[in-house]
């Protein structure tokens, strides 16, 4: 993963997402843990995607196209269960947090109850009411610890699992990725060879012909100030680019490179729209190519922050901090999106 | 053992190109480093390192583009070798897929247990909140109830009511716990 400080300006609204807030009874809210993880999942799914695209565009059997997407479907169904794990442990910790408003809402149902009865009920009056839910809180949020550590302990072993084993799958894709982006620009170019070929051998045939012209004016030049010296050596230079060129045919030669010249240019500028229209394509491919392997590598990455983060929530719990630092998590998933971008 | 992730040595560029194929003349040349090409494809496929395969692919493509019009023939063989190229790393692809499906399977279902228990200690911790309190609202009713009976004389309407509360009370909690 890239160094996290100044690489980009993030908002504070992005920071203040990241970082998993707890209360003074040490529940951290874990929701931006649940939000990311949902937000990997799809940049993961993504990155197969991009695979497939590129797959499109060569003439790979389709027997094994399928085979891949076949094989790719339980990733699809534990990135599935990854998200819903993670809602899950997000929605416990939430109820903990919310044991205290849960109890005072209770509270405020029963005494409506005593106001009905018109008289005080023992244990419902205001300050005893909340002082009772404010215990009834604390207690909910002893219990969501010890539960969700429980829970977090006994499943970090599969997390890591899970990272390494789509890590791996992730990194098969990206192969395949370089592979299938070369075939498929080999094949773009079979479709277009000749024009290619002709167009680039013209530019070769141009660009001898300049050469050659720059040569012809800069022995004239030299003739024109009397520099002999350095117009014999221009001639001698010019009887190594034309070999039919003699003492007795300079101005002869001369001629027939400025009617080269333009014959190449003019016939150069009837392909030069095929030309360009090929590159094009063929930097598409490429783009194509270059953002899937890096969607891929990135997603990644994002998956071992998942399960770093996850085991940072687990130590939080254990050690009843406060706060869960989710910086690094976020910024990796951050990662795989900015990839898709070709950033 | 982890597979090694793809990394040129400039992020996404093609191999540099090559000077193998400047000396070729005749198309004897072409196909004589064809062949060359064919049989460190093979050796690549066997051996089934990325970057190696990764470079011949490379080598192709530029030996397509590079050969003249009267090699085509060779470019077709070329061809055919940059596509097994591809199919084997799908292949490789495959096998590696599926030899981590049976480690991801368990793992898979560990954690949607994991996610199921969460659920379900959510669902008890919220009941717990809710039943807790009406246990208390209960046993507040009942020192009411206590106290009002023990009066000299009884609010008979004010019991009736507080039986009639505790009733309900009573009901909610067997709804939450049924």
């Amino acid at each position: 993963m890239k160094p996290w400080p100044g690489r980009r300006p993030i908002s504070g609204a992005f920071i203040s997402v990241a970082l998993a807030l707890g209360c003074a009874a040490t529940l951290p809210d874990i929701t931006p843990f649940a939000e990311q993880a949902a937000r990997m999942a799809s940049g993961v799914k993504g990155g197969y995607t991009q695979a497939e695209t590129l797959l499109s565009l060569t003439d790979l059997e389709r027997a094994l196209v399928d085979s891949l997407h076949n094989a790719w479907a339980p990733t699809k169904q534990t990135l599935n269960a990854v998200v819903a794990y993670s809602r899950a442990i997000a929605d416990l910790a939430q109820t903990g947090r919310e044991g205290r408003a849960a109890a005072e809402q209770v509270i405020g149902g029963l005494q409506g109850i005593a106001a009905t009865l018109g008289v005080p009920v023992p244990g419902v009056a205001a300050p005893i009411g909340s002082a009772v839910a404010a215990v009834n809180g604390y207690i909910a949020r002893i219990r969501t610890r010890r539960t969700l550590s429980e829970i977090l302990a006994e499943a970090q072993p599969a997390i890591d699992t899970i990272a390494w084993a789509i890590g791996e799958n992730l990194s098969a894709l990206e192969r395949v990725t370089e592979s299938a982006g070369r075939r498929a620009r080999t094949l773009h170019l079979q479709q277009h060879q000749s024009v290619v070929a002709y167009y680039e051998n013209l530019v070769a045939a141009d660009t001898l012909a300049l050469r050659t012209l720059s040569t012809f004016l800069l022995r004239e030049m030299a003739l024109e100030t009397g520099d002999n010296e350095r117009a014999g050596a221009r001639l001698a230079d010019l009887k190594g680019l034309d070999p039919r060129l003699s003492d007795e045919n300079v101005e002869e030669r001369h001629r027939y490179w400025l009617i080269r010249s333009r014959s190449v240019r003019e016939e150069s500028g009837r392909y030069l729209r095929e030309y360009e229209a090929f590159r094009a394509r063929q930097a598409e491919i490429n783009q194509l190519r270059v953002n899937g392997s890096a969607v891929l590598r990135t997603a990644r990455s994002a998956l071992e922050a998942w399960a770093s983060a996850h085991r940072k929530i687990l130590r939080s719990l254990e050690e009843e901090w406060p706060l869960v630092n989710l910086v690094e998590f976020a910024v990796a998933v951050q990662d795989v999106y900015d990839a898709y971008q070709g950033r | 053992m982890p597979t090694k992730a793809v990394r040129p040595a400039e992020e996404g560029a093609w191999s540099m190109p090559s000077t193998r194929f400047s000396t070729l003349i005749t198309v004897d040349d072409w196909a004589a480093s064809l062949g060359k090409l064919l049989n460190e494809v093979e050796e690549a496929i066997r051996a089934g390192e990325a970057n190696p395969k990764l470079k011949l692919e490379d080598l192709l493509f530029e030996f397509i583009k590079k050969s003249p019009p009267a090699a085509q023939h060779l470019d077709a063989i070329a061809g055919q070798a940059q596509r097994d190229l591809l199919t084997s790393e799908v292949q490789q692809a495959l096998a590696g897929i599926a030899a981590r499906k049976a480690e991801l399977k368990r793992a898979t279902l560990l954690i949607k247990k994991a996610a199921e228990q969460a659920q379900k200690s959510k669902k008890e911790l919220q009941f717990e909140n809710v039943l807790s309190m009406l246990e208390k609202a209960k046993a507040s009713l009942e020192a009411l109830k206590n106290l009002e009976e023990a009066a000299t004389v009884p609010d008979r309407k004010l019991l009736d009511r507080v039986v009639a509360v505790t009733g309900t009370i009573s009901e909610l909690e067997a709804l939450a716990n049924g």
